[in-house]
């Protein structure tokens, strides 16, 4: 049961992603990148990573998703790719589905037992919730990482606000 | 055995659902009367006693109508959107527990899940406004979705300064955390910068610039008639609901008892605390005049987010320093 669902929403992804980049109107290419951010983040919640799943929702579709919306609404762009980079595209969208899927069958073969476990452990024993595990580990051990992360952050806003002024 | 499941599922989601429906009609009744007493009016007093069956009569007058759509707007999209509104409006309401005992799910990260929702309706909005093709419209779901997108920012950080008092985003737990006292007598700043955030959320007064009648034309929703209309303002007074819900929730203890009565039942409680949020949004409405939208904007992002900012910070300083940090 799971199983199906699982693939029917990989497909539901691969294929709102192709419309992502075949579709003619820019605002409708953006609601689809909405929906490729949907159905990924159930994916991520059939894989029980659920704070994941939820802040992929507040973040992607809740905050970038809507500028990027803003942004084209009021542009009002005309823009639409030419048949000969359309074609290119699609070459380029053929070759990454057949790495991907060698690379799936490839890892499913040899990985996915390990895989699996130590998620598991990584996941499940110590900690209950989700989201203990991620602060207890990201704030115990990588710390210097999270405050660098911010840093840049921080670099980035400063840098479009001195653009503005400009 | 799936099957079984499924329909326990939506039985419990019914249950859920057709109340919902009901009182957001009766809040349409109660918000013209009160309107009324306020201004010393009757208000609708004909169809039924004292005018009780008049949210049917105008459920009815909208359904009978003619849906007209726009023959420049773009249909697949002018369809969708209201659809879009309504349904996102009733998700927020399955995991607010009405009891210890009653609700449809009990995640452990709840209060982020009504933030992604509550940030999901703007599509709805906006999605509305673009595909209208209008420029009223268009306007209109600008001015909206940026005002709700504004106040999403401090809405997210008074509820971070709850979660740390409280040491989860459980709602049943940030409920049972009050038992001793409610989270208003500590926090009545952040009780009131919640509430009018609230209001701005939700596009109610004294922020409804998106339905300014009087000084801009109506705000999104100016091409839809009939049945968009209708799902339009359900969904919005459904979402106003919800508010309501979460700020009886985070700050007045969610179903626990005023006084331990055994006749009355602890989601009786919840009710009457949500009817009382219900009257104040009516009240505000007809006590206070409308924001200019730079006002709106200043309010928003130079007042509450530093003041929230600050507050948190606040927070987090003295619960490590008296060692008060539940964890």
């Amino acid at each position: 049961m799971l199983i199906y669902i699982y693939t029917s929403l990989v497909l539901f992804l691969i294929l709102s992603n192709i419309f992502v980049l075949f579709s003619q109107n820019p605002i409708y290419s953006i609601l689809f990148l909405i929906l490729c951010f949907l159905s990924s983040s159930i994916i991520l919640f059939l894989f029980k990573v659920d704070f994941l799943a939820l802040l992929y929702i507040i973040i992607y579709v809740g905050a970038l998703a809507i500028l990027f919306l803003f942004v084209i609404m009021m542009l009002n762009t005309k823009y639409s790719i030419s048949n000969n980079s359309l074609l290119y595209y699609f070459i380029i969208l053929i070759c990454l589905i057949v790495i991907l899927f060698n690379f799936f069958l490839v890892t499913n073969e040899i990985f996915s037992n390990l895989i699996l476990d130590t998620f598991d452990n990584f996941f499940w024993s110590d900690f209950f919730f989700n989201i203990n595990s991620f602060g207890q580990i990201l704030f115990n051990y990588y710390i210097i990482i999270v405050l660098l992360a911010g840093l840049l952050l921080l670099l980035a806003l400063v840098s479009s606000i001195s653009l503005t002024i400009k | 055995m799936i099957f079984d499941f499924f329909i326990s599922t939506f039985l419990r989601i019914l249950i859920i659902i057709i109340p919902l429906l009901i009182s957001v009609a009766y809040f349409t009744l109660a918000e013209r009367k009160v309107m009324g007493a306020i201004q010393r009016r009757r208000g609708p007093n004909l169809i039924g006693i004292f005018g009780l069956l008049q949210p049917l009569a105008d459920g009815l007058k909208l359904l009978v109508k003619e849906t007209i759509i726009p023959s420049n707007s773009n249909k697949n999209l002018f369809i969708l959107s209201p659809l879009i509104t309504f349904i996102i409006s009733l998700i927020g309401w399955t995991i607010i527990p009405y009891n210890d005992y009653s609700f449809l799910s009990d995640i452990n990260i709840s209060l982020l899940y009504i933030f992604a929702v509550s940030s999901l309706g703007v599509y709805g909005i906006i999605i509305s406004g673009w595909s209208s093709n209008s420029k009223y419209a268009f306007l209109g779901a600008l001015r909206s979705t940026a005002q709700m997108v504004s106040y999403e920012v401090s809405i997210g950080f008074i509820i971070i300064v709850l979660v740390i008092c409280c040491g989860s985003f459980n709602l049943q737990n940030i409920i049972q955390s009050q038992q001793n006292v409610w989270y208003f007598v500590p926090f009545i700043p952040l009780f009131l910068m919640f509430f009018i955030s609230g209001l701005a959320e939700t596009n109610r007064h004294p922020f409804d610039l998106p339905e300014a009648e009087a000084e801009l034309v109506s705000g999104y929703n100016v091409e839809y008639s009939a049945m968009g209309f209708a799902l339009f303002s359900l969904g919005e007074y459904s979402n106003m609901l919800l508010m309501s819900s979460l700020n009886t929730i985070l700050f007045f203890g969610g179903w626990l008892p005023l006084i331990e009565i055994s006749l009355i039942s602890n989601s009786i409680w919840f009710g009457f605390k949500i009817c009382i949020f219900v009257i104040l949004f009516i009240w505000m409405r007809a006590a206070l005049p409308r924001y200019r939208y730079d006002q709106l904007m200043y309010i928003g992002w130079k007042i509450f987010l530093p003041i929230s900012l600050v507050y948190l910070i606040m927070t987090i300083f003295f619960l490590i320093c008296l060692n008060y940090l539940p964890y």
